[in-house]
């Protein structure tokens, strides 16, 4: 038996029935939809948190590249790097200087100054090192252990909200020039 | 001007051709929305892949550099057959890396001797299934 709804020019209007149809397949369709929107919502908010960490880490690896690059030479032993002592998370150079990691927190001090926080929320920081030749040598090194450093190989890694982001570069010690041939 | 339509007691329904006309429509929509979001995703990961192929391509500059400096090695060890391609790189997933050195004269274009210019090629991959390329230069000298 059909009822229908009739307005004063005679069209029917949509039956009980009819809503109800129409309302449960939108919510199927709509559920699947929503779905597919949340992850792509969900997949940028990552691309943002990586592309924002990325710039993070960047900013950071310039400065420790170009501190590590620049360390002065030993005073007493012109062309050998001045490092004090030198650990996988820790170097100490140039006398009173030092880039190291802090709980989650890269730090450098340079010439006994002002320590600056380079970078916050890291997640591993390491520092290899390797000699003229390219072989590595095992941290921790101190004293003249560390005159046979060369290069500084650094990776730094950053979290936040599930997503992780790695650097890693390699810096040759400048001070060391001018003993090839 | 009167309208032709249907009698008042009788609603038309959707015609063949209109559910059709909709049907194709969808079809084209729905996939071309589909592909503009991973577009949009493959795009936004494209400055991430260029800072971690950026680094790495210093990487291997700076170890030629110092390849250079070095007391055993020197400015004779700065050769292409001495930096082989590296396919992979542990912990970066699709990125790969060579080496290409070339002599040359003092305006570092042509070739002659007293100047190597080594020129590292990092890929990674890129929009749709491409492979991008970034390339970082750098001068050594026998002097």
């Amino acid at each position: 038996m059909r009822e229908y709804t009739s307005n004063s020019r005679g069209r029917r209007g949509f039956t009980l029935v009819e809503a109800v149809a129409t309302m449960s397949i939108l919510a199927v369709v709509s559920a699947s939809a929503s779905r597919i929107i949340f992850a792509a919502a969900d997949a940028y908010a990552a691309d943002v948190t990586r592309a924002e960490l990325t710039a993070d880490l960047s900013t950071a690896l310039e400065r420790i590249t170009a501190e590590v690059r620049s360390l002065p030479s030993r005073p007493a032993s012109p062309g050998t790097p001045w490092i004090d002592s030198a650990s996988a998370t820790t170097l100490n150079f140039g006398g009173a200087s030092t880039l190291t990691l802090n709980g989650s927190e890269l730090r450098l001090t340079i010439g006994g100054g002002a320590t600056r926080v380079l970078l916050k929320d890291v997640a591993a920081f390491t520092l290899a090192y390797f000699d003229e030749a390219n072989a590595g040598l095992t941290p921790p090194l101190s004293g003249s252990a560390c005159d046979a450093i060369r290069r500084v190989q650094v990776t730094v890694a950053r979290t936040r909200a599930g997503t992780m982001e790695t650097l890693r570069t390699r810096v040759y010690l400048r001070a060391g020039m001018g003993a090839g041939s | 001007m009167m309208r032709a339509c249907c009698p008042p007691t009788h609603a038309r329904a959707f015609s063949l051709i209109e559910a059709i006309i909709a049907i194709v429509i969808l079809s084209v929509a729905v996939p071309a929305m589909f592909w503009a979001i991973r577009d949009a995703a493959e795009r936004r990961a494209e400055p991430v892949m260029l800072a971690r192929a950026r680094w790495l391509a210093a990487e291997r500059l700076e170890d030629a550099i110092a390849d250079r400096h070095s007391a055993t090695r020197g400015y004779a060890y700065v050769h292409t057959s001495n930096y082989p391609a590296e396919a992979g790189i542990a912990g970066f997933a699709g990125i790969s890396r060579q080496v290409a050195i070339a002599d040359r004269g003092p305006d570092l274009v042509t070739a002659g001797a007293g100047y190597k210019v080594i020129t590292v090629t990092v890929s990674y991959p890129g929009l749709r299934g491409t492979t991008r390329t970034f390339d970082l230069a750098g001068v050594v000298t026998d002097y």
